[in-house]
């Protein structure tokens, strides 16, 4: 299997989708964070925390390398991790989300991309394992 | 904003992607068409963005101008950045790659006109 395997293919649209996210929920932090963190400082330090996790992600499945490969089998973990668990919280206790975030709802606002993606990440991962050199 | 280059840019992207994912569908990169419309629309999405900046330094103030702005770049730099990942890689999955950046492109003009209050069309 070629080094730069994890970009090739499908996964060249599969980053493309991480670099949207990474770009979306990072902004919308941002935003949500310098201008009304006091709403809902749960739910917006959530919200950045996405943010940065899918930018890691993406810069994982660009660079090649086993080291490479299992921070991204990490992060894309720890981003499905974050979906079920702040989608579940959402729907819990709607008082410390007023406001939506990328993963409220299981990522409702963004077509559930955010549960699916996660899944497929996780799937191109195992596909792409490194070889043992 | 203008309006009736911000539903051109619309009609341009959503054209792009149904174009890209027409190529995709025949497993092929795609097609010198695709990226005509890419570099047109382009040329749209620039003279737009131009005229955003100076009309919002002209008494038409964006009601977040830091919102507003950070769409605006994104919008500028969608579809090169889409071209480009889409190049290094002839075959569907470049084609997939300008389907999203089409769509992801339509997403945003729709956006910032909701943030810009003028409504689509």
């Amino acid at each position: 299997m070629p080094d730069d395997a994890r970009r090739r293919g499908p996964g060249r649209v599969l980053i493309a989708v991480y670099a949207t996210f990474a770009l979306a929920a990072t902004a919308r932090a941002a935003y949500q964070i310098s201008t009304r963190f006091s709403d809902a400082p749960v739910a917006y330090l959530l919200s950045g925390l996405a943010g940065l996790i899918y930018v890691l992600a993406t810069v994982a499945l660009v660079r090649v390398g086993r080291t490479w490969w299992l921070v991204a089998v990490a992060a894309v973990s720890i981003e499905l991790l974050g979906v079920l668990v702040v989608g579940t919280l959402s729907l819990l206790d709607r008082a410390s989300f007023p406001d939506e975030t990328v993963w409220s709802v299981y990522g409702r606002g963004y077509g559930f991309i955010p549960l699916v993606l996660p899944v497929l990440g996780l799937l191109w991962l195992g596909k792409t394992r490194p070889v043992r050199s | 904003m203008i309006g009736f280059l911000g539903t051109a840019i619309i009609v341009g992207s959503l054209l792009i992607a149904a174009w890209a994912g027409g190529c995709a569908l025949r497993r092929r990169d795609p097609f010198l068409v695709v990226l005509v419309a890419v570099v047109v629309t382009e040329v749209v999405v620039v003279v737009q963005a131009v005229t955003a900046v100076v009309a919002s330094f002209n008494g038409q103030p964006a009601d977040a101008p830091g919102l507003f702005f950070g769409y605006l770049v994104a919008v500028v730099l969608v579809l090169p950045t889409a071209l480009l990942w889409a190049r290094a890689e002839r075959n569907q999955f470049g084609s997939l790659v300008l389907l999203m950046g089409g769509l992801v492109l339509a997403i945003l003009v729709v956006r910032l006109q909701q943030i810009w209050g003028t409504p689509v069309g």
